[in-house]
């Protein structure tokens, strides 16, 4: 049996090195295989390893093993990868010269953060258009698997696409491992830089997992960030590659699009229980503290102080480091403030509420893009916004109005304006027809698949 | 209210703040102040002012500094309180659980119009390598040119700034390899320095707890930070190092965010620190202002004179490799290539020198001894006094320094500053080492330039000359020179 599988794997590399073994013995296959390729060349080893073990090897074992089988020989190298995958179990990995698709955490996680409704527009959009093999890493054992059969794979020769963060340090090393030695053109969607340039509001483990992302990302071919505010943050980080003597991806930005959704026909207002009179305040998204929450409910609490009616509702959960913000909201509901909040609402609830709300809170200290804003004004509701970065961008002369988040004044200020200032309010919604209309996840799908193209060609063979 | 009895301590630090904040008072005036007068004063003051004057008023409250976020608690409370529930309010937002807030018995000193400079790593620790080399070079240099300054450690707790004791000035400004290795625990100071339009000066990377208090200070406008950056290794090479190594940098970048300057190591540091700057009008900052201070290239005394006197005494050609053995170093390319001139038949000395982890570099020193035992001449050492070094590089035909990432690259700084020639990597800060001479450079990513590198250096008589005479008259820069850039960058008067 273990003869057999070793045959086999063997097999699928020669394949891949486009050799036809014609030994029958192992040792055999060994020498054809050394007599063929060159181990300068590191691809080969990381091919071999990938096939014998069943798992995308660490760079650093791809290059030990090329200078041991550089300096004593392909057969002496290789012994004890041998050894092991004839010990092993379950089907030899496949190699695959195709266009891969890593959707690891969004096909396992119940959630729809901003990122995983990227991935999976995305990926859904290009499988109109193109062939597309998904693949996740598994947790336990770091194989990568195809999604339809769940059959491990290698990547050689094809593309290798990352449409959503990769911070699990295994997986990570996985990754740079393959945009290195594997040959493919490798494309990453960038969100943003904020564990790196604002790690004082991100959980713990967080930012030391992002720059090992970030030193992955180093060694791709593209990014396309999604937003100009955060291909700044890309290119600002690419600069700071001079002292590793890396070149880093080249920074592509794509925008995403400003999309809404259909509401659906519940009546919002009697869901949440709130009056047909009252104005809303909307705020969506978790209140970690980059969300800056504590600022926009002291804000609110001046202006309820100051007598202006109005309920502010709050969806979003699953967040760190909320305490400041859980004992100030506990502080507000005591003294019987209108705050509405929700952990997990559906898709259509939150289109709906963008629909009758008054005006959106989105007030964030760093952003990548900001798709509560941009769904907001693509559904006609004015913002309190940034005035700074990609909300600054998306938000100025379409809507929004911009305040220093990190000023309560400026905020309460233009709360207040928004909320009681109709004329303002009028002119404010008048301006959200200035957004851009026709683009959605489609051509933004397509637009990042241009640019994937144009470096396939040039990456291929790229060591 | 006016029964209100406040501890000796806090009306001893509401006095000290006082003429800070409570400026159409006068001083005599202010002591016959009730307790409760002076904290109300000081809290009105406060809330009616900028977030600068919020920061001494708690200062002056907690006897300790605070974190961004309890400032912003501290402020809010100021903001939301009534004038019957201000006291009140404001003193019960302090998080009085915090580990740096329960030592209410300590007194304050306010200092303005100051360089302070945050020593306190080297103040505390005996360890002397990278960093802390460059703070006892430079630290003397002030002392001695009389640059009025005030050397700062951190309490215990990380509560806030203090003087320094005798033996950790002495260990600052004195340095000797025969300095006291034990810490004497330093008497639990009573007082806390706390600095007001002053200059904080950042020649150590601060510890992760001492970030914030510092980013608060930044940002308030309490001080302007100017800092040394070293590097941003641990970013941009994160695949080298551990993960708490990466975040506590990202932390500290936090710092770096809010200062008025960074003084880079090397022009590729201050490109690296221009890329983060970069990055941060996204998030509405603009950054520091980043200046390159090239490190100094030199030697102490005694140094050449001890490489000199070894030079021409090795039976065959030397090759020493120093660094600290970890993955970014790059050992396993080096070793790699002088196993293939051993086998090529060339005939070589190979000396690794540098510590580390034991685990790290346990089977590189397997394999060592494996290729010894074969008839390779390696060594790999992991301690070498001074004298020693000095010794080995004079004895040496050349050094090799291939690291992938480098702030500046003080190994090959000092071979060249001995007169040795160095192997080196083509890109970073040891390109920038390589324009001053004496340098073969190599893409240390790649095996057979480094091997053809090797080969070159072992067999072209006439090339090593040529790089001997570089290395010789290269112009060297002197740690005086170095810290006088410092001083006349950092001792400017301070706008906050």
């Amino acid at each position: 049996m273990s003869g057999a599988r070793v045959r086999a794997a063997l097999a699928g590399i020669a394949d891949a090195a486009g050799l036809s073994l014609a030994e029958r013995s192992v040792p055999g296959h060994v020498a054809e295989l050394s007599d063929a390729l060159d181990p300068r060349d590191r691809s080969w080893s990381y091919l071999i390893l990938a096939v014998l073990r069943t798992r995308i090897p660490p760079a650093d074992d791809v290059v030990a093993f090329a200078r041991r089988w550089q300096s004593e020989g392909l057969p002496v190298a290789i012994a004890p990868e041998l050894r092991r995958a004839g010990r092993g179990r379950g089907p030899v990995a496949r190699v695959v010269n195709a266009t891969l698709v890593d959707v690891t955490d969004t096909s396992r996680s119940p959630y729809t953060t901003g990122i995983q409704r990227v991935a999976r527009e995305t990926v859904a959009a290009w499988k109109q258009s193109i062939e597309v093999c998904e693949v996740c890493f598994d947790p336990d054992t770091g194989r990568l698997r195809a999604r339809s059969d769940n059959s491990p794979v290698v990547p050689f020769g094809g593309r290798f696409v990352l449409p959503e963060i990769a911070v699990e340090r295994a997986r990570s090393t996985a990754i740079a491992s393959i945009a290195r030695f594997s040959r493919s053109a490798t494309l990453a969607i960038g969100f943003d830089c904020i564990p790196m340039t604002t790690a004082e509001t991100c959980g713990p483990g967080m930012p030391g997992a992002f720059a090992h992302y970030l030193s992955t990302l180093a060694r791709f071919d593209v990014v396309t960030p999604i937003s100009a505010a955060a291909g700044d943050e890309f290119r600002g980080w690419r600069r700071m590659l001079v002292g590793v003597g890396l070149e880093g991806p080249r920074i592509d930005d794509v925008d995403l699009p400003f999309t809404v959704g259909d509401a659906s026909t519940v009546d919002v207002r009697q869901v949440l229980g709130i009056d047909e009179s009252d104005p809303i305040v909307l705020a969506v998204g978790s209140h970690e503290p980059r969300k800056n929450h504590v600022r926009l409910l002291e804000a609110c609490e001046v202006l309820w102080r100051r007598g202006i009616r109005f309920t502010l509702v709050m969806v979003g959960g699953n967040a760190w480091n909320t305490r400041r913000f859980d004992s100030l909201l506990s502080r507000l509901r005591r003294a019987g403030r209108p705050i509405v909040t929700r952990s997990a609402v559906d898709d259509d609830v939150v289109w709906g509420l963008y629909r009758v709300a008054r005006v959106t809170a989105f007030v964030s200290l760093n952003e990548g893009f900001g798709l509560p804003l941009a769904e907001s004004l693509a559904a006609g509701t004015p913002a309190v916004t940034s005035s700074f970065g990609s909300m600054a961008a998306i938000g100025a002369e379409r809507g929004a109005l911009l305040v220093d988040p990190r000023s309560v004044p400026d905020l309460t200020d233009a709360l207040a304006s928004a909320v009681t200032d109709d004329a303002l309010h009028a002119r404010l919604v008048a301006q959200t027809s200035g957004v851009p209309q026709g683009y959605g996840w489609s051509d933004y799908a397509a637009r990042v698949l241009e640019r994937l193209d144009a470096v396939t060609v040039e990456a291929q063979g790229d060591v | 209210m006016s029964g209100l009895e406040l501890g000796a301590a806090l009306r001893s630090r509401l006095l000290e703040a006082a003429p800070v904040l409570l400026t159409e008072i006068s001083r005599s005036e202010l002591s016959s102040l009730t307790d409760g007068q002076l904290l109300r004063g000081i809290l009105e003051s406060a809330r009616d002012s900028t977030r600068r004057a919020a920061w001494l008023a708690y200062v002056a409250i907690a006897g300790a500094f605070p974190v961004p976020t309890q400032l912003d608690d501290f402020e809010s409370a100021l903001r939301l309180a009534s004038d019957s529930t201000l006291v009140k309010d404001a003193v019960t937002s302090i998080d009085i659980g915090d580990r740096r807030h329960r030592r209410p018995d300590r007194e304050i000193t306010v200092v303005q119009n100051l360089v302070i400079a945050d020593v306190n790593f080297c103040a505390t620790h005996a360890h002397n390598t990278g960093i802390q080399r460059v703070v006892r070079s430079v630290m003397p240099v002030w002392r001695g040119a009389s640059h009025p300054h005030l050397l700062v450690a951190w309490t215990d707790d990380d509560a806030g700034y203090r003087e320094l004791t005798e033996v950790e000035r002495a260990r600052v400004v004195e340095w000797t390899h025969d300095a006291p290795r034990v810490t004497p625990q330093p008497a639990e100071p009573g007082r806390i320095i706390v600095p007001w339009g002053a200059t904080l000066f950042l020649p150590e990377v601060p510890q992760y707890a001492q970030c914030g208090p510092i980013v608060a200070m930044a940002e308030a406008g309490v001080v302007d930070v100017d800092l040394i950056g070293y590097d941003v290794i641990p970013i941009t090479s994160a695949d080298s190092v551990a993960a708490g190594e990466s975040e506590r940098f990202a932390i500290y970048l936090d710092v770096v965010k809010h200062a008025r300057s960074v003084l880079a190591i090397s022009d590729t540091v201050a490109a690296e620190f221009e890329g983060f700057v970069a990055a941060l009008p996204t998030q509405g900052l603009t950054g520091p202002v980043v200046h390159s201070v090239p490190l100094a290239v030199d030697v102490p005394a005694g140094a050449r004179d001890a490489a000199a006197a070894a030079r021409g005494t090795a039976d065959i050609p030397i090759m020493v490799c120093v660094g600290s053995h970890e993955p970014r170093k790059n050992q396993e390319a080096v070793l790699f290539a002088a196993e293939r001139m051993h086998r090529e038949g060339h005939e070589l000395g190979v000396v690794f020198v540098g510590g580390g982890n034991r685990v790290a570099y346990a089977d590189f020193d397997r394999r060592v001894r494996r290729l010894r035992r074969a008839g390779m001449r390696v060594e790999s050492h992991r301690r070498l006094d001074d004298d020693g070094l000095w010794r080995l590089y004079g004895r040496a035909r050349f050094t090799v320094f291939i690291s992938l990432h480098e702030g500046f690259g003080l190994p090959a700084a000092e071979s060249l500053a001995v007169g040795t020639p160095v192997l080196v990597s083509d890109s970073g800060s040891l390109a920038e080492i390589a324009t001053l001479g004496g340098c073969l450079t190599v893409d240390p990513r790649d095996d057979e330039a480094i091997a053809d590198g090797m080969r070159r250096m072992l067999e072209d008589d006439e090339l090593i000359a040529r790089l001997q005479d570089e290395a010789m008259s290269a112009p060297t820069r002197s740690w005086s020179q170095y810290a006088e850039r410092l001083w006349q960058l950092v001792g400017k008067p301070s706008a906050a």
